[in-house]
């Protein structure tokens, strides 16, 4: 048995091969066998018949062992993924709920030495604070990997249009001064679930972090383009651009480079879309354009059409 | 600030991880008098009528702050509760009974603004305890969760409208409230979850 399942683990050319020399072999052999040892014509096509459907047969066993052989392996690596996923997904939970608790604690402590020290004293642990938070906002952001459902973020779809304009809305009214500018279509379906709307967030939010000026002065442009094969999110900002240096750690993807919490933020979107079936680019020249490309749910032309903001249900 | 027999003012802060209770003991000393407690069941054996404020950790081993605040409510004590939490708030909370949502991690000052808020809360008639209960749920929850995924939320939607219409009965108790009124308090909860 393990002899027939090394023989069916050969690779795809070695088993072609080999299925071609037995094939040519058995031919030439089992006709000149069939030749020496019977003489009658009928006899000769009867045995030819029967080697013929020995052939079918011995054929047909052997795509069956070697398509169940290899289906038992893309089971087990199947199993295997998933349990690695989940594990790397629970080791990240504890990791990530450790570091915040604890850091917490020491922020908190920094926090009470802070507020008895003289006013020479405490630079040094605002420092020490202004750190702390930055942990504590790293932390915070990877939660989301934490609500990331592998399986239903491929399956599903949403209207990318109505999750920018509540993003954006939320924004704006956070950030108040910041003016982001909307040209999208009415709806745009894609794969994908709420957690879009992270990523939406995120690219925006990037472009405000970082904007250097007088925040008013912060302008942010948004656009959706609807094509056959993908919908286009197009988020540009007048800010000063990302660093190359960290531009090129992303896209090495070299996560090991990417210390700083923008760096958690760009990864984040890259993870994100690509487990939604999308992609990000990010160029920086003068300000910020991220591109994001994403699966449309169905053709352009079957589209529902979505429920618009107004139709918001109410509860009596 | 504040009245000056703040010393008279029980804290109860309970918590499964004893590091965070030294921090909040070390935080509070000195203005409220702060018992601890390490577990659900520790807390409901130290409750009792002198408690005025309960600062509760919403996941424990056995028994949960969740439980805890049912049994304590179930007893009759209407003490003011911030529940303090690493976890994510889902429409789940609209059913607590809750004062204030704290979540982790978060800054010595903002436990300190949490207590003294509560603290003063006893002052204030039930509607406006109600509104600030409904206020803390309402940005606990927007400061997780997107306007796309609450919008379809019918739990949210309703916490809403109960919220609307408690803001209008409560008008003029509201007038009243001390410098941090609850409004600026929603404002800055929104804000701080960005």
């Amino acid at each position: 048995m393990k002899r027939l399942n090394d023989l069916l683990a050969l690779s795809p050319a070695k088993f072609a091969i080999g299925y071609l020399v037995f094939g040519v072999v058995w031919i030439t052999l089992s006709d000149r066998v069939v030749a020496t040892m019977v003489e009658s014509e009928a006899m000769v096509t009867q045995l030819q018949t029967l080697k013929g459907w020995l052939f079918v047969g011995l054929s047909a066993s052997f795509i069956f062992a070697l398509a169940s052989v290899r289906e038992r392996q893309i089971d087990l690596w199947r199993n295997r993924l998933e349990t690695a996923t989940e594990e790397l997904q629970v080791l990240h939970r504890i990791f990530r709920h450790n570091i915040s608790n604890d850091m917490m604690v020491i922020r908190g402590y920094v926090e009470l030495v802070h507020g008895e020290l003289s006013n020479g004293h405490k630079e040094h642990l605002e420092v020490a604070i202004q750190k702390s938070d930055r942990i504590i906002d790293m932390s915070e952001k990877l939660k989301v990997i934490e609500s990331t459902d592998l399986e239903t973020s491929i399956e599903t779809s949403v209207d990318l249009c109505r999750i920018i304009e509540d993003e954006c809305a939320d924004l704006e009214w956070e950030h108040a001064g910041v003016s982001i500018d909307l040209d999208i279509p009415e709806f745009a379906k894609v794969r994908g679930d709420n957690i879009l709307s992270y990523v939406v967030r995120e690219a925006i939010e990037n472009s405000i972090h970082h904007f250097d000026r007088e925040i008013w002065e912060c302008d942010i442009d948004v656009s959706v383009q609807k094509r056959i094969d993908e919908t286009v999110v197009r988020i540009s900002d007048n800010g000063p651009g990302i660093p190359e240096n960290e531009l090129i750690a992303y896209r090495q993807g070299d996560e090991q480079q990417t210390t700083h919490t923008s760096g958690v933020g760009l990864w984040l979107i890259k993870w994100l879309c690509g487990i939604c079936g999308g992609a990000v680019d990010i160029a920086s020249d003068e300000g910020t354009v991220v591109t994001l490309r994403f699966q449309p749910a169905t053709p352009l032309e079957n589209v529902a059409p979505a429920v618009t903001t107004e139709q918001v249900p109410q509860t009596p | 600030m504040g009245s000056s027999k703040r010393g008279d003012i029980a804290v109860l802060v309970v918590d499964d991880e004893p590091s965070i209770l030294q921090l909040f003991t070390a935080s509070l000393d000195g203005e409220y008098r702060v018992i601890t407690a390490e577990s659900g069941e520790e807390a409901l054996e130290l409750l009792d009528d002198t408690i005025d404020v309960v600062l509760l950790d919403r996941r424990m081993p056995k028994l949960s702050g969740s439980q805890v605040l049912e049994q304590l409510r179930k007893r009759g004590y209407d003490v003011p509760v911030a529940m303090l939490t690493a976890v994510k708030p889902g429409v789940d909370i609209v059913d607590l009974g809750f004062d204030d949502y704290l979540e982790k991690p978060v800054s010595v000052t903002d436990v300190r603004d949490c207590v003294e808020r509560l603290a003063s809360l006893g002052r204030y008639d039930d509607v406006v305890r109600e509104y600030y209960a409904l206020a803390s749920k309402v940005s606990a929850l927007e400061a997780q969760h997107s306007t796309s995924e609450l919008r379809d939320e019918s739990q949210y939607l309703e916490l809403l409208d109960r919220l609307d219409a408690i803001k209008e009965d409560a008008g003029s108790s509201l007038k009243e409230m001390p410098d941090a009124s609850l409004d600026q308090l929603l404002n800055e909860r929104t804000i701080s979850s960005e």
